[in-house]
């Protein structure tokens, strides 16, 4: 005889079935990430420390090995409001260190990771009206774009929806982010010269592409960005699958055109991939 | 050991073991990798930053965890802008790991059932079929009695049962 529960079963074990998302073994992601939100540095939804945006704005700050300008504050964007008057805390190395200079670390022995890296550029309320004046003007507009694409409608792109409690991010956050979605852009523009065997327009989506995402290399860590690099080079030597699959796994334009990046779009074949590039 | 070591201790643990049901829970509603990875990171930045209202019982503890990052999801999924070294290395390490799953035709007919109910009822059938939380556990995350998540779901189950039904009927 079969009971309401023998039904309920039967139901539950399609939907568990048809789960979408087994979940992964992440361990070793997870204690860095762990170690990251215990360290002093992780991120708060109000910064503490505090800089005079004045001095601040004098200064230069070094990452990753790079010396980077510091971003020039138009005064538009600071009388629009949305800037916090704080600073993301980063350190030169990106890591925490004690009073006596020494790298603090887990009982593991990992490095506890500034949540900031080493960004220490100003502060900005997402949440505030003036935000959005903020991100148009971080744009780099002289950097070119597809033709089917402006830097108004990336920075659009990037400015949270009205409504929203978007939190606070750094200047050099969003620099960056604007500079992803421009490599998405590019990325999208690639995929559709490669499917029509226009090799001119594919060179031009590549350079576009990777100068995009190689001006974002200071924001990765050294083995993250050594798995772009990678993927620069299958795309340099044709390899449309590695830069299909990364497309559907991050591309901000194709996601917008729906029913990709779903979990579901991962199969073995893109496993394989993910695991060649990483 | 002092309380807010004791504290560090506990969301250690219970990140690493809960973490990836976390994260699934995450990834099934935005449908997207890096989105999921950004969330999950906020999510924990919360779970660290309020470690002192952890519920003992590791049960209430996972419950108390999807809690939170249905919050985070609620808040808005681009709460997060920056694009952090470790969410990415994350991000990747799903890409990576999450292995094919559930794309046989019953799965994707499932699925598609599914996603006709009312977002309500997809909610709860998924906490209880995909997140694997207990009855309890269900009630403790929709903020309602254990008895009023038993009866939503038992209608969810009921609605679902139909929509496949109807979707198996033959057509003339």
């Amino acid at each position: 005889m079969t009971t309401d529960r023998d039904v309920d079963d039967e139901l539950r074990a399609l939907l568990m079935r048809a789960d979408p998302w087994p979940d992964p073994d992440l361990d070793d992601v997870l204690a860095p990430l762990v170690a990251r939100e215990a360290s002093p540095g992780a991120p708060q939804r109000a910064p503490q420390r505090v800089v005079p945006l004045a001095g601040r704005a004098r200064e230069r700050w070094v990452g990753a090995g790079a010396v980077v300008a510091a971003l020039a504050l138009s005064a538009g964007a600071l009388a629009s409001g949305g800037w916090t008057g704080e600073y993301a805390t980063g350190t030169v190395d990106g890591l925490v260190r004690d009073a006596d200079g020494n790298v603090l670390r887990t009982d593991e022995g990992l490095p506890y990771v500034n949540a900031w890296g080493t960004d220490t550029s100003p502060l900005v309320d997402l949440g505030d009206p003036g935000a959005a004046a903020i991100i148009a003007g971080l744009a780099p507009r002289d950097r070119t774009l597809p033709d089917w694409v402006t830097w108004d409608e990336i920075v659009a792109a990037v400015t949270p929806d009205p409504g929203t409690d978007p939190g606070v991010t750094s200047a050099d956050g969003l620099r960056m982010w604007l500079l992803f979605t421009a490599a998405d852009a590019w990325q999208v523009s690639w995929l559709e010269a490669w499917t029509a065997g226009d090799e001119a327009a594919v060179a031009v989506a590549f350079d576009g592409w990777s100068g995009a995402l190689e001006a974002t290399a200071r924001s990765w860590d050294p083995e993250s960005w050594q798995g772009r690099e990678r993927l620069i080079e299958q795309v340099r030597g044709g390899d449309g699958a590695a830069m299909r699959y990364d497309a559907e796994a991050n591309n901000h334009w194709l996601r917008r055109t729906g029913g990709v990046g779903d979990p579901r779009t991962v199969d073995e074949s893109g496993a394989a991939a993910g695991a060649e590039r990483s | 050991m002092s309380v807010q070591a004791r504290e560090a201790d506990r969301v250690t643990v219970l990140v690493r073991r809960f973490g990836p049901r976390v994260l699934g829970y995450l990834a099934r509603r935005t449908g997207h990798r890096e989105e999921a990875a950004d969330l999950f990171s906020q999510t924990l930045a919360t779970v660290w930053r309020r470690r002192a209202d952890l519920p003992d019982d590791d049960d209430e503890a996972l419950a108390w965890m999807i809690g939170v990052a249905r919050m985070t999801l609620a808040n808005g999924v681009r709460a997060s802008r920056r694009r952090d070294a470790l969410v990415r290395r994350l991000r990747d390490e799903i890409v990576v790991r999450t292995a094919h799953h559930g794309t046989s035709d019953v799965s994707e007919r499932v699925r598609a059932a599914l996603a006709r109910l009312p977002e309500h009822d997809q909610e709860v059938l998924r906490l209880d079929a995909w997140d694997g939380l207990t009855g309890d556990q269900v009630a403790q995350v929709l903020g309602i009695s254990a008895p009023a998540a038993r009866q939503r779901l038992a209608r969810a189950r009921a609605r679902l049962r139909k929509e496949l039904e109807v979707r198996d009927a033959p057509r003339r």
